[in-house]
């Protein structure tokens, strides 16, 4: 009987290994065809180059790939940094302080998630407060847009820390924003990493808001400047796949290090809901 | 000490400004756009229209071109993901010796943007020389123009999409599994019960809120869905792999304003009444276990 089971998960792991070849065959063929010549490129196979050429990446790298790998950098940090900390603080209030007025507010705030980004509106009040086409506006409406998901999702974690807490801390009279210092801010860490590895990801790789909202081209995030690319060399197959291979590194590496809170956070914030 | 003195207001105003100021004004000022004569030509002086966008919009082939993309978009990927999610998951809660190895390769799809995953797949399949017409050719099958039809190029942009979210459905349903007490199995067990009895009447229903809020997660993402068809088609070939979100993006181009923003607002109507009716029907599941 063991045996036979034995088998059984024996040959179930082959099936699953085979099925992977869907997954792995498409990011081989375009690592692979970064490093061919144009004219081998064009075939889209995962036949090994004639010819190995490094200098693919060497040409994305001079086509402005450093200055949008800057403003992606910047843009998602202030984000990161600018969805966390407003999250917490509004999650942490609607978590403790529980009135009427604070659960309304909750029911608001999750409506964002399910609202669609209204482009022409968000860029004409932009235009107002003179904003339009700066990376700071765009962190802003960053700001509003991912807040719903991590105040959902902190504000559930919030709730799982016990009240005690508070009292003791109230007790000795640590308030309001010292008692969120002191109590929760240490607790709420890996509910923040997470959060904050998500909405790393989900910034980082955005494109359609920072094409409505990045108008000269010297301000343009990775994705907008790989699309550009993609829109002027579409024929060089060679190129865009090294570029493909540029702007996905990054997620990549984070993705590596930071496996665990990605994990942890997907599957709390679908078990809170 | 009184709740309200322990947790005072001001910590969630900044919050609070930030979020009107930057979703609520602008999403409000779209929906009364929407009833306006607003267009790249006239942006002052506006007047009430009523329901003529709307009505125009709907009327036009383009919003019920893009209403049927939408939903095929959102429910094959939803469908899809789901089941291969459940399956992929429940093999890999067996004592799979490479479980972590193939958890990694099957979540990777899963960190590249869409636009990235769009590349790839506008790659795969384009029609001289695309990945794919190159293995179908091995089989001695012509080359099929993917991208350059309705049928096929929903179906294309609907297998990138698939290929991009099973990882982390199956991410999901397996912590979700894992998470299930092995008590209740071993108790089963010696009552008897067969693998298929075990599944449907432990694991499933233990498991069914984790996998209820992803499906509404992936219905959501997947109705909103704009990078991916934007890359690949552009909602081409003329408006026939439209979505939603391309719809609007080609509106605004071409300076329709309020068209834009009524397409929006029925989207809007759209998205809220699917999700709600979503989670009628998903509560009614969890109480019938």
């Amino acid at each position: 009987m063991k045996k036979r089971k034995n088998t059984v998960n024996r040959i179930l792991e082959i099936i699953l290994w085979i099925c992977s070849i869907v997954t792995i065959y498409p990011i081989l063929m375009v690592l692979l065809t970064s490093f061919k010549s144009k004219g081998e490129a064009a075939y889209l196979n995962i036949s090994l180059p004639g010819e190995w050429h490094p200098e693919n990446y060497v040409a994305v790298l001079e086509k402005d790939f450093v200055r949008s790998l800057g403003n992606s950098v910047f843009i998602t940090l202030l984000s990161v940094v600018l969805i966390t900390a407003l999250s917490a603080f509004l999650s942490f209030i609607i978590a403790r302080r529980d009135t009427k007025g604070c659960r309304i507010t909750y029911k608001i705030i999750t409506l964002g998630i399910i609202a669609p980004f209204t482009a022409l509106p968000t860029i004409q009040l932009l235009q107002k407060l003179g904003m339009y086409g700066s990376r700071t506006g765009l962190c802003l409406v960053y700001a509003a847009l991912y807040m719903p998901f991590t105040t959902m999702m902190l504000s559930g974690f919030i709730k799982g820390i016990p009240r005690e807490l508070d009292e003791a801390a109230v007790m000795d009279g640590a308030v309001g924003w010292k008692l969120f210092v002191t109590v929760i801010f240490p607790l709420l860490k890996p509910a923040l990493a997470t959060t904050g590895v998500l909405n790393f990801m989900w910034v980082w790789n955005e494109l359609q808001i920072p094409m409505y909202l990045l108008n000269s081209s010297a301000k343009w995030t990775l994705p907008l400047s790989v699309y550009n690319f993609y829109g002027q060399f579409s024929r060089s197959w060679n190129l865009v796949c090294a570029d493909v291979v540029l702007v996905s590194l990054p997620v990549v590496i984070v993705y590596i290090f930071a496996q665990k809170w990605v994990i942890a956070g997907m599957t709390a914030g679908a078990v809170k809901g | 000490m009184n709740r309200k003195k322990i947790y005072p207001l001001y910590l969630a105003v900044i919050p609070a400004v930030v979020f009107t100021i930057f979703f609520i004004i602008p999403s409000t000022i779209g929906y009364y756009y929407a009833f306006t004569n607003w267009s790249a030509a006239r942006t002052t002086d506006l007047k009430f229209v009523g329901l003529e966008n709307i009505l125009s919009v709907i009327q036009s082939s383009k919003v019920p071109v893009a209403f049927v993309n939408t939903l095929i978009y959102a429910g094959v990927k939803t469908v899809m993901v789901t089941i291969l999610g459940f399956v992929f998951a429940y093999i890999l809660n067996r004592e799979i010796r490479s479980r972590t190895a193939l958890r990694t390769v099957y979540f990777i799809p899963s960190v590249f943007s869409c636009l990235v995953v769009g590349l790839i797949f506008s790659a795969v399949f384009q029609t001289r020389h695309g990945t794919l017409n190159n293995i179908l050719n091995m089989f001695g099958i012509a080359n099929i123009q993917w991208l350059g039809s309705r049928g096929t190029a929903v179906f294309a942009i609907c297998m990138a999409e698939v290929w991009r979210n099973v990882g982390y459905a199956i991410i999901i349903t397996l912590a979700g599994m894992q998470s299930v007490s092995s008590d209740y199995i071993e108790a089963a067990r010696l009552d008897g019960a067969t693998e298929w009895q075990m599944f449907s009447r432990i694991t499933l229903p233990l498991i069914m809120p984790t996998v209820n809020v992803n499906i509404l997660f992936s219905l959501i993402y997947g109705l909103k869905m704009f990078d991916l068809i934007y890359v690949m088609t552009g909602g081409g070939p003329g408006n026939a792999t439209e979505s939603f979100g391309t719809l609007m993006m080609n509106e605004m181009s071409a300076g329709r304003y309020a068209q834009s923003v009524a397409v929006n607002l029925v989207f809007t109507v759209l998205l809220v009444l699917v999700s709600m009716l979503y989670q009628r029907f998903s509560s009614r599941w969890e109480t019938v276990e």
